[in-house]
């Protein structure tokens, strides 16, 4: 809940991603509920029948098919055209949502920190499996928009290093206009495919708007709700006056045992909220605490929920 | 109710409200906490505003908590206390008796266990200790003072004015019972000696600007109204006395007022023991009395008496009351002891064997008896026929005459004899004698010893006759010498260093001088006996066997006198004796000084019972003989009538005014009760609902 003083940043992608980790990374793969058609050929199993070696089915001619695909045998056997169908297999979109807020950088362990190292190991999946994975920092920028910078398109285990460089480079802070963010996301991405979304949504703005337009643009879209052990369970005490790291706003508070046990109903219920939210459309929303070790996240939960296979 | 310090507790407030009231406007200082967000947090405490009944009024709630408390401790700070009954004055004078018949078990405590009248006593003093006014926390009040007193027939100051209750209760419990005689006249004299100074009246100011003593307070006196000698106390005019009176009217005693023993004139080892006793019981009682010689009962006798006369009186303010006349009777024991003996008379219920009254300091009494020895005396004289005639009718063993030459060549003339009586002559004193009598027991006739600072001789005087003479002096114990005339006198004068003593005075000048010192005792009748009518009359028989007792130290035979508690006793010790040893009753012993004069001076002595006296060197005549240490046993008595009549009296006489007894009435109930202990206990439980509804509340 409070803000972490001096929060030691990684520095490299060793230090977002340990050896232990990774190898553990390389035995799972992004997976979505939903079938996307891919850019280019990827090795993701596709809805469509296309060209690979595995046969799915066969179907009749019709003017105008490739006859590189008829089915010569059948016709011989039969004397009637039948096309050959094989499953497609295509590339899957990653594209991962990081919350660069003040808000973030708070908690312990820090919040951002955990949400940084979430977002380098989902990047990584998808890297090494030949996914296009393409990330968003989001957070009041100079210019006023929601969006602070960005990485598209990265595909291949070599660009792990770009990613991470990437990673390492952001600085979070500054309040987040959630709904702006999400809505230049939605008319800036191409193609379809999975979007993490990492944010602890105190949003105060609301956090409902910003989710239906990224929802609504046909993603996969799954949200990580990172909070820290203090906000769900505070141990602050005391006559306060608290203060809002992003919009300097305060409450003076007493912190009393009826107080404490009122804060952890209004949290419960925010967390109710959220996800009855993210129920009703589809989106796959998950609370975690920013003491979670990464790769039960991962192995874990993330698998559990069908996120990773 | 009053209040001790209302002054403080409105400054107090003056201070204390209008500060909590600008605290309580001017807002908490609160730490500044850098968090994620405040949207959950607004919301909760939203919420929990929103739950709150009365959430308006909720900081009045707060606000009225607090005042309540801390007008509770203002108002306990103003120490306000419900007032009890208590006296009109600031100061009390707590006089407790604590004679003998104090020690009366007729009353009855809280438990039902029977007490004495002392310890009832002190009881209703604490009480009265609890009812007076306390300074209060800062001790800026007027408090009420006490001072205790405890007396029998002398007082005693326990504890001076003070407003501190622990040193009273501490004095008042510290009081143990005597059995000596009570007396008034002393202990008021004590309390009026405390009494403070006050500007003498203005008309007065003039002549003697000095201050006069002023009204000492209320005077609680705590007595069964026995003591006697108030009549006598002059009061000042604000002086109250309150008599509060103890002890049943009811209670009857049964006591030994008289015992004596008499070894008889011809058989002395026979002993008459005489027992009086005395009854104010109002029915007949019936006791045994036994007769204990050195601890072993060798007689008992029953014996019953009447009922004591109960009449009625009127006092001057015209109230009945009774008038206890007692009963008396005497038994007579006959014993055979030709050595010496502690006799002691007991008294018991007839029918049970145990005390027969609440009162059992009178149920047992010793006299001791001294061996029956007889007395060696030696009269050197040219030829005096009167005093060999006189001497050889006294009871004593022997009485050889001598002449003086004759005397002269007996060595030791002490070791062989007990007294020596001279008649015209005196021996040859030593080198720088103070009394011109060498060491040893003397009766001198016709003759003065002139030493460095005893007596000096004027010659012959002119006819005369007896004056005065000292009634109390042992020597002239139940004579009278108003019929004694002398034909010829002798002009003698004292020295006034206290070795001698002039016993009577014939218009001349000293008649009869007794002389004192460490190792010598005398008794010098300067003029010639056959000059006077003296020795026709009886007295001088009678004189002659007291004088050769009281040069003896007592003389063997009789019985000891017993004393009376409550005074000292002086003992003649032998010459030579420096310090003596007291073993009391009860209790350690005492190292007495023995004076020049031989005399040991002990006491008073409070309790009866049994004493002995020791000492380091020769025993008298009738001193027994343990060791190299020589031991004299005496009693003391209460033995008296007056002392064994406890019935309570309920008015005093104080300066011819009589003080009724103080209606009695509980203690506890009049006693002030503070309240700010409550007040305290009240903002503390406020405070407490305080932090409850503080707790319950978050402010925004």
């Amino acid at each position: 809940m409070l803000r972490t003083e001096n929060p030691k940043r990684p520095q490299t992608v060793d230090d977002l991603l340990d050896a232990n980790l990774v190898a553990q990374l390389s035995r799972v793969d992004l997976q979505s509920r939903k079938i996307f058609r891919g850019k280019v050929q990827g090795e993701r199993r596709s809805k469509k029948r296309g060209e690979s070696v595995e046969f799915a089915d066969h179907r009749p001619y019709v003017s105008g098919d490739d006859l590189r695909h008829v089915d010569w045998n059948i016709y011989g056997r039969l004397d009637r055209l039948f096309l050959k169908l094989f499953q497609e297999e295509e590339d899957l979109s990653l594209h991962v949502v990081l919350d660069c807020s003040g808000s973030a950088d708070c908690g312990s362990p820090n919040k951002f920190t955990f949400m940084q190292r979430a977002a380098m190991a989902l990047g990584y999946i998808g890297l090494v499996n030949l996914n296009r994975v393409s990330a968003t920092a989001i957070a009041r920028a100079e210019d006023g928009t929601g969006v602070l910078t960005s990485v598209r398109n990265l595909r291949g285990r070599r660009r792990v290093h770009e990613m991470g460089r990437w990673m390492c480079s952001l600085e979070p802070g500054g309040d987040l206009p959630f709904t702006d963010a999400c809505k230049r996301i939605a008319l800036s991405r191409t193609g379809k495919g999975v979007m993490v979304v990492l944010s602890d949504l105190l949003i105060k703005e609301g956090y409902q708007d910003g989710l239906r337009l990224l929802a609504g643009r046909g993603y996969d879209l799954v949200v990580l709700q990172v909070m820290s052990p203090q906000e769900l369970e505070p141990t602050v005490g005391g006559d306060l006056r608290l203060r809002d790291v992003e919009d300097r706003d305060h409450a003076e508070v007493t912190i009393s045992a009826p107080l404490l046990k009122r804060y952890k109903k209004v949290v419960e219920a925010y967390l109710r909220q959220v996800q009855g939210f993210c129920a009703a459309r589809e989106i796959t929303h998950l609370t975690v605490r920013s003491d979670t070790p990464i790769d039960t996240l991962l192995m874990d939960y993330l698998r559990k929920r069908g996120v990773l296979r | 109710m009053t209040w001790l310090t209302p002054a403080i507790a409105g400054i107090a407030a003056a201070i204390a409200v209008p500060s909590l009231l600008l605290l309580y406007f001017l807002k908490l200082r609160r730490q500044d906490v850098e968090i994620s967000s405040t949207l959950l947090w607004k919301k909760a405490v939203q919420d929990l505003q929103a739950n709150a009944p009365f959430q308006r009024l909720r900081k009045n709630v707060l606000l009225l908590l607090q005042l309540l408390a801390l007008a509770a401790v203002l108002l306990a700070l103003g120490q306000p206390q419900i007032e009890g009954e208590r006296a009109t004055t600031g100061r009390h004078a707590i006089v407790i008796d604590r004679g003998a018949s104090m020690r009366a078990v007729d009353g009855v405590d809280e438990n039902g266990n029977a007490i004495s009248r002392l310890d009832e006593a002190k009881r209703r003093a604490l009480e009265l200790v609890e009812t007076l006014r306390e300074p209060g926390v800062f001790g800026v009040t007027d408090a009420d003072q006490a001072m205790v007193v405890a007396f029998d027939n002398t007082a005693e100051m326990l504890q001076p004015f003070t407003t501190d209750k622990r040193l009273l209760r501490e004095a008042i419990e510290s009081i143990e019972p005597s059995d000596a005689p009570s007396r008034l006249d002393e202990p008021l004299r004590l309390v009026r000696a405390q009494a403070p100074l006050q500007a003498p009246p203005a008309e007065a100011e003039g002549e003697a600007a000095e201050p006069l003593p002023g009204s000492v307070g209320t005077i609680h006196v705590f007595s069964d109204g026995r003591p006697e000698g108030g009549e006598a106390v002059d009061l000042h005019a604000g002086d109250e006395v309150s008599f509060i009176s103890l002890g049943q009217t009811a209670t009857g005693n049964v006591g030994i007022t008289a015992l004596d023993a008499r070894r008889q004139l011809r058989q002395p080892e026979e002993v008459s023991v005489l027992v009086g006793l005395q009854s104010t019981m109002r029915e007949q009682a019936s006791v045994a009395v036994e007769l204990l010689i050195d601890g072993n009962t060798v007689a008992a006798r029953r014996l019953a008496l009447p009922p004591a006369t109960i009449g009625q009186r009127t006092n001057e303010a015209g109230e009945a009351g009774e008038l206890v006349t007692p009963t008396s009777s005497g038994i007579e024991f006959q014993v055979r002891r030709p050595g010496s003996a502690v006799i002691e008379a007991r008294i018991l219920d007839a029918s049970t064997g145990d005390a027969p009254d609440a009162f059992d300091r009178d149920d047992r009494a010793w006299v001791v008896l001294p061996g029956a020895k007889r007395l060696r005396l030696a009269l050197v004289t040219y030829g005096s026929l009167v005093l060999s005639e006189a001497l050889s009718a006294l009871p004593v063993e022997r009485v050889e005459v001598f002449t003086p030459e004759s005397f002269e060549s007996i060595d030791d003339p002490f070791s062989r004899f007990d007294v020596v009586v001279l008649d015209g002559w005196l021996p040859d004193a030593p080198e720088g004698s103070d009394l011109g009598l060498p060491p040893g027991s003397w009766l001198v006739f016709d003759a003065v010893p002139t030493g460095s600072s005893s007596l000096v001789d004027r010659g012959d005087g002119p006819p005369s006759e007896i004056v005065d003479w000292r009634r109390d002096h042992p020597t002239l114990r139940g004579l009278a010498l108003s019929a004694v005339r002398l034909s010829t006198s002798r002009v003698i004068e004292t020295s006034e260093d206290g070795s001698a003593t002039v016993i009577a005075s014939a218009g001349v000048g000293p008649a009869i001088v007794g002389l004192s010192s460490a190792r010598t005792r005398a008794v010098v009748v300067p003029w010639d006996i056959d000059e006077s009518n003296w020795w026709l009359e009886p007295s001088f028989i009678v004189f002659l066997g007291q004088s050769v007792r009281h040069v003896t130290d007592g003389g063997p035979g009789d019985a000891r006198r017993a004393s009376r508690p409550g005074i000292a006793r002086g003992e003649t010790l032998p010459t030579g004796v420096d310090t003596a040893q007291l073993v009391p009753p009860a209790g350690d012993r005492l190292t007495i000084a023995v004076d020049d004069s031989g005399q040991a001076i002990a006491g008073p002595l409070s309790e009866v019972g049994l004493y002995a006296l020791s000492w380091d060197g020769p025993p008298g005549p009738s001193d027994t003989r343990d060791g190299s240490r020589s031991e004299r046993r005496f009693a003391v008595n209460l033995a008296s009538s007056q002392a064994s009549d406890i019935t309570p009296r309920r008015e005093l006489v104080i300066r011819a005014e009589r003080v009724g007894a103080t209606v009695e009435q509980g203690g506890r109930d009049r006693a002030p009760k503070p309240l700010w202990p409550w007040l305290i206990a009240a903002a503390l439980a406020v405070m407490m609902l305080e932090w409850f509804v503080y707790n319950r509340k978050v402010q925004i």
